[in-house]
């Protein structure tokens, strides 16, 4: 039965081919708008996988999330740094790393925080060098780094200020650059990070006296999941205070883009029902073909199995192949833009083996050509019953 | 799935059709009895029920009263499985067009009964390659596609498919109708050559009456025959 499957599809080669691409590139479109969100998705949660709780005075917890995090929007109000430390001074706090933003580097966020931030939330690591020790040191996130070509040991010079250029008016610092981070698809690989103390220290207006030295947010880290509430609600029950959630801000943020995710997902869902077309008009033509052929192999005593095997088995055998096909041109092109979409869209491409969606996506491969070719053939072979040998 | 069938064929009575009225066209048929080695020729008009009493001896149709035998066992007493493997086992039927499978070449395609019957291919004394070489089809042929062939090679490569493991009964349906007339009495010739190997009986409908050389007994069919 094998042979006759390979001589058969040996024999309709020059079309099979074009059906087997069509159905590839449809399956492989799918697996990699797939894995792009996945890649998106990924990137979002990373970034605040680590975080139990953000904290920072009062505002919206999406507002909140999005300047801490993603360093988007205006940063909140800003809170000293000692009333931060009085505040997460407490036996459920694990770990705190303070955040403060507002200031700019040639378009990329300074994000301003200590050393500690390194330990907690930077899971992938360094790819050169080391955190910033001391004050006039600077590390910088992975896309930033390849943007201006800067290895370590380059010097800097940070200014005060949001808007790009107009730095040089106002004080200055020179850094040296000491450590660049591994990408992570999240919004650190586009960051500058410095000490907060050197970040205050470019923030004194030397004619005025100092102000304490602040932060916007706090990222918190707790000692055990069910202390995580409770120290919410104590926090947010301070005046000057707030606590979020992060993975509860995030959902709230991830539904603002779920119309586009949705959109994405109905794209998928049409171009499998293209490839699931493709495959019914590729069955509905070799029916009549088939028709003659079971007639055939029933009038020459051939059990059922052999005669509607031979055509189903030929249709899984075609989803098959093609999954297969799309497979490889999946890893050949993510291979190909996995370096051009991470610097330019900061999306990291999950470089996996099978992921569990592509294997679902096996399974269907398989599973509805053989659904969407057994009733027409079966019918054929119904209609191949009656007077074999008129037919023949 | 291998389908017990009763252990009978040690009969010499190849085929016996009794009574035999076909239910879906409403034509009754004499009385005919197939013995060892004997050949049959059925004539008759259009209309007179050649492809249905050849339907019905092969047991695709199994819509009639009366008996149809072969080797003893009426195809109405097997279940619809038991049919396909007695069919397979014991029957090579020579099919009124060309039929063969395009993408199989003339030995993969003469050796296809085999793939449905156990008895078949512990019966194939004769590889395809020497059926094919008796119905004067050289061996440089043997790997090519049927489409590659004339009509009348073509039909002598369908003859030896149904000749492929020496299957007690060959039944033939106007098997000459595509050839002329000299193409048709050599292909008549070849075929009662290479079925004296293994004396194996045929039944052949034919309308084309000078073919009747050689056969043992000819039927005629009237039309509206009672």
């Amino acid at each position: 039965m094998l042979n006759a499957l390979w001589q058969s599809a040996r024999y309709r080669a020059s079309s099979l081919i074009w059906v087997v691409l069509s159905l590839a590139l449809a399956l492989g479109l799918v697996m990699l708008v797939e894995r792009l969100r996945d890649g998106v998705r990924d990137g979002f949660s990373q970034s605040v996988a680590n975080i139990d709780l953000v904290v920072g005075a009062p505002a919206g917890d999406v507002q909140l999330l999005l300047h801490s995090v993603f360093q988007l929007g205006a940063p909140t109000q800003s809170i000293p740094l000692a009333r931060l430390e009085q505040a997460l001074t407490q036996p459920s706090v694990e770990w705190w790393v303070p955040i403060a933003l507002g200031d700019n580097y040639r378009g990329h966020a300074v994000v301003a925080t200590q050393a500690n931030y390194f330990e907690h939330l930077t899971p992938n690591g360094f790819s050169q060098g080391q955190a910033f020790e001391k004050s006039g040191q600077l590390v910088l996130g992975a896309r930033v780094a390849t943007k201006l070509g800067y290895s370590l040991g380059q010097s800097m010079r940070v200014a005060h200020g949001q808007a790009q250029g107009l730095g040089d008016q106002h004080d200055q610092l020179t850094f040296e650059l000491v450590g660049i981070l591994k990408p992570t698809g999240g919004p650190i690989d586009n960051a500058v990070l410095i000490d907060i103390a050197d970040f205050h220290t470019l923030h004194i207006d030397p004619l005025r006296p100092a102000p304490p030295v602040a932060a916007n947010a706090a990222l918190v880290g707790v000692t055990a999941p069910f202390a995580l509430f409770q120290l919410q609600r104590q926090l947010t029950a301070e005046p000057d205070l707030t606590a979020t959630l992060p993975g509860v801000a995030l959902s709230r943020l991830w539904s603002v883009f779920g119309g586009a995710e949705r959109a994405l997902e109905l794209l998928s869902l049409a171009l499998l029902v293209c490839a699931g077309l493709t495959l019914l008009a590729q069955t509905m033509s070799q029916v009549e073909r088939r028709t003659r052929e079971m007639a055939l192999y029933h009038a020459m005593g051939a059990p059922l199995r052999y005669s509607l095997g031979l055509p189903i088995m030929e249709s899984a055998l075609i989803g098959l192949v093609s999954w297969a096909v799309a497979w490889c041109l999946l890893r050949v092109a993510s291979t190909l833009i996995s370096e051009w979409l991470q610097q330019s869209q900061g999306i990291l491409l999950p470089q996996t083996g099978v992921t569990e969606f592509e294997g679902a996506l096996l399974v269907c491969s398989v599973i509805a050509p053989v659904l969407l070719s057994a009733l027409p053939h079966w019918l054929a072979w119904r209609r191949s019953q009656l007077n074999s040998l008129e037919r023949l | 799935m291998l389908t017990s069938l009763p252990w009978r064929w040690q009969t010499d009575r190849m085929l016996i059709c009794s009574n035999l009225t076909s239910l879906r066209v409403d034509i009754s048929f004499p009385t005919i009895e197939v013995t060892q080695g004997q050949r049959i020729l059925i004539s008759g008009a259009s209309g007179s029920g050649k492809s249905t009493l050849l339907n019905l001896m092969a047991g695709l149709d199994t819509n009639y009263s009366g008996q149809v035998q072969l080797l003893d066992l009426d195809w109405n007493a097997l279940t619809a499985a038991q049919r396909q493997q007695l069919r397979a086992d014991h029957i090579g039927i020579i099919f009124q067009s060309l039929n063969l499978i395009p993408y199989l070449d003339l030995i993969d395609n003469v050796e296809l009964p085999a793939r449905f019957s156990a008895i078949r291919r512990k019966a194939a004394d004769r590889s395809a390659a020497e059926l094919l070489d008796r119905l004067g089809l050289p061996a440089r042929m043997h790997r090519r596609k049927p489409d590659q062939l004339s009509l009348g090679q073509r039909q002598r490569v369908a003859a030896a498919r149904a000749l492929y493991g020496a299957p007690k009964l060959i039944l033939a349906d106007e098997p000459t109708s595509a050839l002329d007339s000299h193409n048709a009495q050599r292909f008549i010739d070849l075929l009662s050559e290479a079925m004296n190997l293994d004396n194996q009986s045929l039944v052949m409908v034919t309308h084309d009456l000078s073919l009747a050389n050689g056969f043992d007994r000819h039927i005629h069919l009237d039309v509206g025959h009672a």
